[in-house]
């Protein structure tokens, strides 16, 4: 099913960048970790499929295993056994440096190096991988204006004079330093202010929607993970799988007793923030009411209707009745299952 | 014909460095020499035997543990160990006061590279650097700091120890200090004492200060915002 997310707007977005290397196939065959001297395994036979260009978020209770699972595609933790695959090649013996920098890594605790530049920071792997000054100079400039930092205010400037907020912009800027074509989330935003993690979501869901890498992003936050992902993956104990799926239907049709509780109440509202005007079929003509943009969502209309509106021009296409709203959520429901 | 007497008072405290200018000076370079000859060799051998254990919790605490044992031993009884298999003069000096200076600068060491953020080790593992480079380029720079201050209180303690040092030939100013003390009341005697103990003690606060300017200027500017 089409649906469009509710943020469209991209203050900080400025340049777009030249020749992105897009998103590749990330292949997860009965990934096992087990632990020197515990009884059960930390992962078990964990496989996935995660398709080229989307952003898969792992959402699970704490201690399921969706960190470990997110950290063996890089080999950060090395798998017991199972299978690495990306973009149809075997990476699970591949020397783990050479696998690392074709992988951006962006973690919670964001990681920045304190003795070193935002500008040195942003430069790592283009240095381990050897290219020229002037083309890592000029990468560094271009990925600093992509995260909205000046590059002549902020390159010189070291990471404890930066705010969280913005060090974790530099931290996603140094992750697609190299242009990889997979990138690794671990609660990324996880430590910043409420605001500050609104903002900084947002404009990573559309600098995603831009570059179309292979995300793999890992968060306990299922609010964040309907925000980012063009699929779900709910994680239970030992990082097994409940449901893999669209937002829309892991909120319409829940898998599993695990993934209902993880749902949460007020599935069918939150739901509705999923879905987009634009998709909606609606009555021609304006009328007595107000206006919303077709971008809007379902959640928006049934807001504009709770605070008394009688119906909703949406855009310049037509207008739609509380009755209509209703016919189009029960369609929405059924359409996911 | 009158008998003309001499007054005997021992000369004043700068009259006597005047007179033994040259020998005070050749003191002091030989103590600045030892110092340094020692704490170079200090800073190489303990920054190393740091990093060889600084992963495994317990090398480090066999090896902290073991430089702690030495570090008890009264320094007299060192030299004086020492003065059989190595005889009197620079040699069993050195041997010594290596022993004794690398407790402060291997503790420092391991402490500083095991206080590495481990999000910002996994980070630059993650971004592809090898093994070597982390330490290299991430670990060892941040862990420098921590260095520093060992080897500055490893110098402080070597200044004081090298006055004994003089018991067994030992090059510098300790000698001043014990030929002063063991021959207490005559002539001149509570001079050489404290051109000994001064000396040592300026040369220590020098050397002290000389060290917060060297960390100031190897300190990566990053940590010092």
């Amino acid at each position: 099913m089409d649906y469009l997310f509710l943020f469209v707007a991209l203050p900080h977005l400025g340049g777009s960048v030249s020749n992105t290397t897009h998103g590749q196939e990330i292949r997860l065959e009965q990934l096992t970790k087990r632990y020197p001297n515990t009884q059960k395994d930390a992962v078990s036979e964990f496989s996935l499929v995660i398709p080229a260009g989307e952003c898969v978020v792992f959402v699970g209770p704490s201690g399921c295993g969706k960190t470990t699972t997110m950290k063996m595609i890089n080999r950060i933790i090395e798998p017991t056994s199972g299978r690495i695959v990306i973009g149809g090649e075997d990476v699970t013996k591949t020397p783990a440096h050479e696998l690392r920098r074709n992988i951006g890594y962006v973690i919670q605790q964001i990681g920045l190096f304190p003795h070193m530049t935002i500008a040195d920071n942003v430069a790592t792997v283009p240095q381990l991988l050897g290219w020229e000054k002037s083309k890592t100079r000029a990468r560094v400039n271009e990925l600093l204006e992509l995260v909205g930092l000046d590059p002549s205010e902020y390159g010189s400037r070291y990471p404890k004079q930066l705010s969280g907020g913005q060090q974790q912009r530099v931290g996603v800027a140094r992750a697609l330093a190299a242009d990889p074509a997979v990138l690794l989330m671990d609660e990324p935003f996880g430590a910043t202010d409420p605001i500050t993690r609104v903002r900084l979501q947002k404009e990573f869901r559309a600098l995603q929607r831009e570059l179309k890498k292979t995300v793999v992003f890992v968060t306990h936050d299922f609010e964040e993970a309907l925000l980012l992902g063009d699929r779900i993956a709910v994680l239970s104990d030992q990082s097994k799988v409940e449901q893999y799926g669209t937002p829309l239907e892991i909120l319409s049709a829940p898998a599993t007793k695990k993934v209902e509780s993880f749902v949460g109440e007020a599935a069918s509202v939150r739901m509705l923030g999923l879905v987009s005007l634009a998709s909606v079929s609606v009555v021609s003509g304006k009328v007595d009411g107000p206006m919303l943009p077709e971008n809007a969502t379902l959640r928006e209309a049934m807001e504009a209707f709770i605070t008394g509106a009688k119906s909703i021009n949406i855009g310049e296409r037509g207008h739609l009745t509380f009755e209509a709203l209703q016919h189009e959520i029960a369609k929405t429901r059924e359409g996911a299952k | 014909m009158e008998d003309i007497i001499v007054p005997l008072t021992p000369p004043t405290l700068w009259q006597y460095i005047e007179l033994q200018r040259g020998k005070i000076t050749l003191a002091v370079i030989a103590q600045i020499e030892l110092v340094l000859l020692v704490m170079s060799i200090v800073s190489v051998t303990a920054i190393l035997t740091g990093l060889l254990v600084w992963k495994s919790t317990a090398a480090s605490e066999a090896v902290t543990g073991f430089w702690s044992v030495i570090f008890t031993i009264p320094s007299l009884a060192m030299f004086i160990f020492f003065i059989g298999p190595f005889g009197l003069g620079w040699l069993p000096a050195v041997i010594a006061l290596v022993l004794y200076g690398q407790l402060p600068v291997v503790r420092n060491t391991i402490v500083g590279l095991r206080s590495v953020e481990p999000a910002i080790m996994e980070s630059a593992a993650a971004m592809g650097m090898k093994p070597f480079t982390v330490l290299r380029k991430i670990q060892f720079p941040l862990a420098w700091p921590v260095i520093m201050v060992g080897i500055r209180v490893s110098a402080m303690l070597i200044f004081g120890i090298s006055a004994i040092a003089a018991y067994v030939g030992g090059p510098g100013l300790g000698d001043y200090l014990f030929s002063g003390l063991a021959n207490l009341g005559s002539f001149n005697s509570m001079n050489q004492t404290l051109v000994g103990a001064f000396g040592i003690t300026i040369l220590a606060l020098i050397f002290d200060g000389l060290f917060v300017l060297v960390r100031r200027v190897t300190t990566p500017r990053g940590l010092r915002v």
